[in-house]
């Protein structure tokens, strides 16, 4: 196998590529994907907001690589409306900020196409969208975008059954994990968090799928599982490294699908190491982060050596200025801290 | 509709019993009437059969315990398929309804013990008292770490368990009743009584053996004595219930028996009325069938009197303990040929304080120890 | 003018006015006999816009559809019989007790389904019209909206999308005049029709009562999205004969002189009075239909009170289309 390094945002790309490339009813639509739609002229220049798509259009031509107006409920239900009608389009919705403008297709309309059709219609859409702060090159520590451009937010759209909801992240399990989205016969939603996107990492080259609704044991430890949940993970690594000086190793258990979320791995860790902590960076209120430390406490109560907790971002929306923002998400300091607590807690 | 054969009461402290044996394939046609299996209880092993003709599904497997009421079996017309609610709920709802209810009540009146989850968890596993242990967590909190240090420790001064043995059938029995006991204020009376004429009645009577049909036993006399010491002191043949003391009407004689699987008691009905030589054939009869795993709930029940002999066992006197809910159990010690010529033995009567005084008890134990030094009495 | 329609569609149209008006009110008489549905909106009034469109459609066509959808099911080829079971909530229904009344698709038909959700069954329109150019095909999708879909911002969105990715979308307006209690100038501003101008795509405001003026007009939309034109916009002036829903009392917003006004200009006995005035077919034809569809309607009830229900233990089926590895508590 090869030692190739990618991108977090290039592995997502070349994922969409190959499945392009292998399945002619795969296609693209979203914001800006292109950039200067109708004016090839300038496509070498653009391709996403991010740059990931960049080239794209060259090479799967304008039927397949859409540019799409400002206009998220009209795309996203279009995207529905072609999955059922046998393509399998991945929607990219610049930011998770903005699906407040399409919320009904995505919680009414995509997740409950099959069960209320009795398994009548296949809906495999994939919905592409980023979330989390701290995200935009060039500013310091806090992202700067702003309350509508920086949110977490992914426990609003892991609520509902019939979605399955994606948090890449590594370059690798984002490549494959976008390979099994596009691949899947049922909606999904895949999260990109906006500050992982130049994090390198170890891609194979040839396709291949991470299974969906599967978790992750990114690290192995005997004295605490640390459930991380999508752009936690390096924050979890830099404070499980912090507790290993401390003699305390921590299993990190990354969900990689937040729905439906795989609690018997969890299960598994909490019955080993008999301490759970959640890093969530979406804020606390209704989080992914409380259902699977309520899960623990329901399920596991007889294996609990310290009170389940879960560390997430201030339940504040996103301020601008990086001096407040940088106190919101959780950070390595945070999660060292929530440990250190969690063992003296009453 | 299935046709469910279910656990029979099969006496009155019974709970529930364990299926011993299946005579009857799962899957075989039986008629109704048809032995199909061997349950046991503490006291007896009880054949069951089919209530009615079909196909038999078993409902239970050997070793399994069964309360009272629950499916052993289901019998099923062609084609039909047994009902859901089998075994598994039977089980559970069985052991569930009992424990935890006094697990609550327990647990309410116990003081906040601060200790984990897994803490609590692994000393229950060890039988552990987390009383006993200092915890070291937030608080004083009990956490893992100590409950482990505690057994480690533990594990040093304690012997090894080389086998734990499941209480089951007899034992268990045992096991309940003693602890049922141990509630009963009892006080013992020792008394070491002139044997010799014992003695000699039992050789005179061994000679007439052939008449009679049998050779007279000692337990058939020391049951006789007690009988017709009962008879003459009724208060102690006789129960404490909740608010009263029920005397019996008739006087029957318990006798305990040793056997392969555990202390069993069969009992001799009306032994105060009977020869010695009637009493000591059913006590031979009752004793061979107690050995062989043959006898019936009917012939362990209803004894209102216990008596118990070590003395085969070279035992000079004990300490016995009530047979809840009677209120005598007398215990016989080995009878002793002194040089001299003398032969004594010893007998020790326990009985419930609630229902008599020491002063009724040793009097009862005085008329037995007449009737021991003038056998004739017995006979 | 004598009809330019052949024998064979003029047979299709009357049964197919008819099963709907007939569907509809056995579904109205058997709720008053006390058959617990769940809910229903009826199409009663409306037939002559779903038939005079789907008289065009093919198998492979699609249709969206909104609420008051079971006259768009039935053009299209909804079996009535699976329909009424999917109302009575059954197994052998269209999706198998799962949608009802404000859900019935059909996969083989191209019903991407009734919904409920104002207006946006458009952008599923939208998007099977793309994926039908990705596949460089000639189907068409044609969406069902109703008049307050038209103050919706997805009615914007889609009807703009449609048209920059020129995409085969019929977009059928049927203004019955009333959203819920709501008159339509009460809560539409301007003309609806304007609005095609606006998207520059063709317009045409119909007598939705009138099942040849729907026929020509969806002809003529149909045939330009089959041929690459991209979508066009029709608005079909009709009306409901009863409340918005089952159990609504239309008395309370509006008045029976209203309603009977509409009622003259029922769609049926007027298709009828004109083919048999001009000969194209007989009483003994049309007679027949009927007799053919209470035979339909016998059946049709029958099938759903036998039907069973689905089995509880069919409650986590179909959320997701295989079981997947983490499970679910």
């Amino acid at each position: 196998m090869s030692e190739r390094l990618l991108s977090y945002g290039e592995a997502i790309d070349e994922a969409i590529r190959q499945e392009m490339a292998r399945d002619p009813s795969v296609f693209m639509m979203g914001e800006d994907i292109v950039g200067a739609a109708g004016r090839p002229e300038f496509w070498e220049n653009l391709g996403g907001a991010y740059g990931g798509n960049r080239g794209l259009i060259v090479d799967f031509g304008p039927e397949r690589v859409i540019d799409m107006p400002v206009s998220e409920m009209a795309f996203s239900g279009a995207g529905v409306g072609a999955a059922m009608a046998g393509a399998r389009p991945i929607v990219d919705i610049m930011f998770i900020d903005l699906i407040g403008c399409c919320y009904d297709q995505l919680i009414n309309q995509a997740p409950k196409i099959r069960y209320m059709t009795g398994g009548g219609y296949d809906c495999p859409v994939v919905f592409k969208t980023s979330y989390g702060g701290r995200a935009i090159p060039g500013l310091p520590k806090g992202g700067g975008a702003g309350v509508h451009h920086s949110q977490t937010m992914y426990s609003v759209v892991a609520h509902f059954p019939g979605l399955k909801v994606l948090t890449p992240s590594t370059p690798y399990n984002a490549k494959g994990l976008m390979t099994a989205a596009i691949r899947d016969n049922d909606p999904v939603m895949f999260l990109t968090h906006r500050f992982l996107g130049s994090v390198r990492g170890h891609v194979p080259e040839e396709p291949y799928t991470v299974p969906i609704g599967k978790a992750d044991i990114a690290r192995e430890g005997e004295d605490l599982t640390m459930v991380s949940i999508g752009g936690a993970l390096p924050l979890c690594f830099e404070a499980a490294d912090t507790l290993a000086a401390d003699g305390l190793e921590a299993e990190i258990v990354d969900l990689q699908t937040i729905n439906p979320i795989d609690e018997q791995t969890v299960y598994e860790s909490v019955e080993k190491t008999h301490r759970l902590l959640v890093v969530d960076e979406d804020t606390p209120v209704a989080s992914i982060g409380r259902d699977v430390a309520a899960r623990v406490a329901q399920n596991r109560f007889g294996y609990l050596d310290a009170p389940v907790t879960s560390l997430h971002s201030a339940d504040v929306p996103v301020p601008y200025s990086a001096a407040l923002e940088e106190h919101m998400p959780p950070t390595a300091e945070k999660i060292v801290a929530a440990v250190n607590e969690m063992l003296v807690a009453f | 509709m299935a046709d469910t054969v279910v656990m029979p009461r099969l006496g009155m402290t019974m709970l529930e019993a364990t299926v011993v044996k299946w005579l009857r394939d799962d899957g075989a046609e039986v008629q109704a009437g048809d032995v199909i299996l061997e349950v046991e209880t503490d006291k007896v092993v009880q054949e069951i059969e089919a209530t009615s003709s079909g196909r038999l599904k078993h409902a239970a497997e050997v070793g399994e315990s069964i309360g009272i009421g629950r499916p052993l079996a289901f019998i099923l017309a062609e084609g039909e398929e047994p009902p859901q609610t089998g075994k598994p709920a039977g089980r559970a709802t069985q052991t569930k309804a009992q424990e935890p209810r006094a697990g609550r009540k327990a647990a309410a009146r116990r003081p906040p013990m601060r200790a984990t989850p897994i803490a609590r968890r692994i000393a229950a596993e060890h039988n552990l008292d987390l009383e006993s242990i200092q915890g070291s967590g937030p608080g004083g909190r009990i956490v893992e770490a100590d409950v482990k240090a505690a057994l480690e420790a533990g594990a040093a001064g304690s012997p090894k368990i080389k086998e734990s043995v499941p209480l089951t059938g007899v034992r268990a029995a045992t096991a309940r009743h003693m602890q049922e006991s141990a509630a009963i204020p009892q006080v013992t009376l020792n008394r070491e009584c002139d044997a010799a004429p014992l003695l000699r009645a039992r050789e005179s009577l061994s000679l007439r053996a052939s008449e009679l049909g049998v050779r007279v036993s000692y337990n058939a006399m020391f049951a006789k004595a007690l009988a017709l010491a009962l008879a003459e002191f009724p208060a102690l043949n006789s129960s404490m219930s909740d608010d009263a003391i029920d005397i019996y009407e008739d006087i029957n004689i318990g006798v305990a028996v040793d056997t392969d699987r555990g202390l069993l008691v069969p009992v001799l009905n009306n032994a105060d009325k009977r020869s010695l030589a009637e009493l000591t054939k059913e006590l031979q009869t009752l004793s061979t069938r107690a050995a062989d795993a043959t006898i019936t709930a009917e012939d362990l029940s209803g004894g209102t009197a216990t008596i118990t002999n070590l003395g085969a066992l070279g035992i000079d006197y004990f300490n016995p303990i009530l047979n809840s809910p009677e209120s005598v159990i007398l215990g016989i010690g080995r009878i002793r040929r002194h040089v001299s010529g003398a032969a004594t033995v010893w007998l020790s009567l326990t009985f419930d304080h609630r229902v008599a005084d020491g002063a009724d008890a040793a009097r009862l134990l005085g008329h037995v120890a007449d009737s021991l030094s003038d056998p004739a009495r017995l006979v | 003018m004598p009809l330019e329609i052949d024998r064979d569609k003029l047979l299709w149209i009357y049964r197919t006015m008819q099963l709907i008006r007939r569907f509809e009110e056995k579904y109205l008489e058997l709720l008053n006999s006390g058959v617990p549905f769940g809910t229903g909106h009826l199409y009663i009034g409306q037939e002559a816009v779903a038939t005079g469109v789907s008289a065009h459609l093919r198998t492979s066509d699609y249709i969206g559809s909104n609420h008051r959808g079971h006259g768009h099911c039935l053009a299209k080829g909804v079996d009535p019989i699976a329909m009424m079971a999917e109302c009575y909530g059954r197994v052998t229904g269209t999706n198998r007790g799962r949608g009802g009344s404000m859900h019935i698709t059909d996969a083989r038909l191209g019903v991407l389904g009734v919904n409920p959700i104002i207006g946006q069954s458009m952008a599923h329109c939208v998007g099977a019209g793309m994926a039908i150019n990705l596949r460089k095909g000639d189907d068409v999708a044609v969406s069902y909206l109703g008049d307050s879909a038209v103050g919706c911002g997805v009615f914007n969105e889609s009807i703009n999308l449609a048209t920059i990715m020129n995409a085969p979308v019929i977009f059928v307006c049927e203004n019955n005049q009333y959203a819920v209690t709501t008159p339509v100038e009460y809560a539409i501003a301007g003309k609806i029709i304007d609005r095609a101008a606006a998207y520059g795509i063709p317009g045409v405001k119909i007598d939705g009562m009138d099942v040849f003026a729907v026929y020509e007009a969806a002809g003529e939309a149909v045939e330009r999205a089959r041929g690459g034109g991209g979508p066009s916009f029709i608005e079909a002036l009709t009306y409901r004969y009863e409340g918005h829903w089952i159990k609504d009392d239309h008395t309370k917003y509006r008045t029976m002189d209203e309603v009977d006004k509409f009622r003259e200009q029922d769609p049926i006995p007027a298709f009828r009075s004109r083919v048999l005035a001009e000969q194209s077919l007989t009483a003994g034809d049309l007679d027949g239909i009927d007799a053919e569809i209470e035979r339909l309607m016998d059946e049709m009830v029958e099938f759903a009170e036998a039907s069973a229900n689905p089995e509880a233990d069919e409650l986590f089926e179909h959320v997701f289309a295989e079981p997947v590895a983490g499970g679910q508590s």
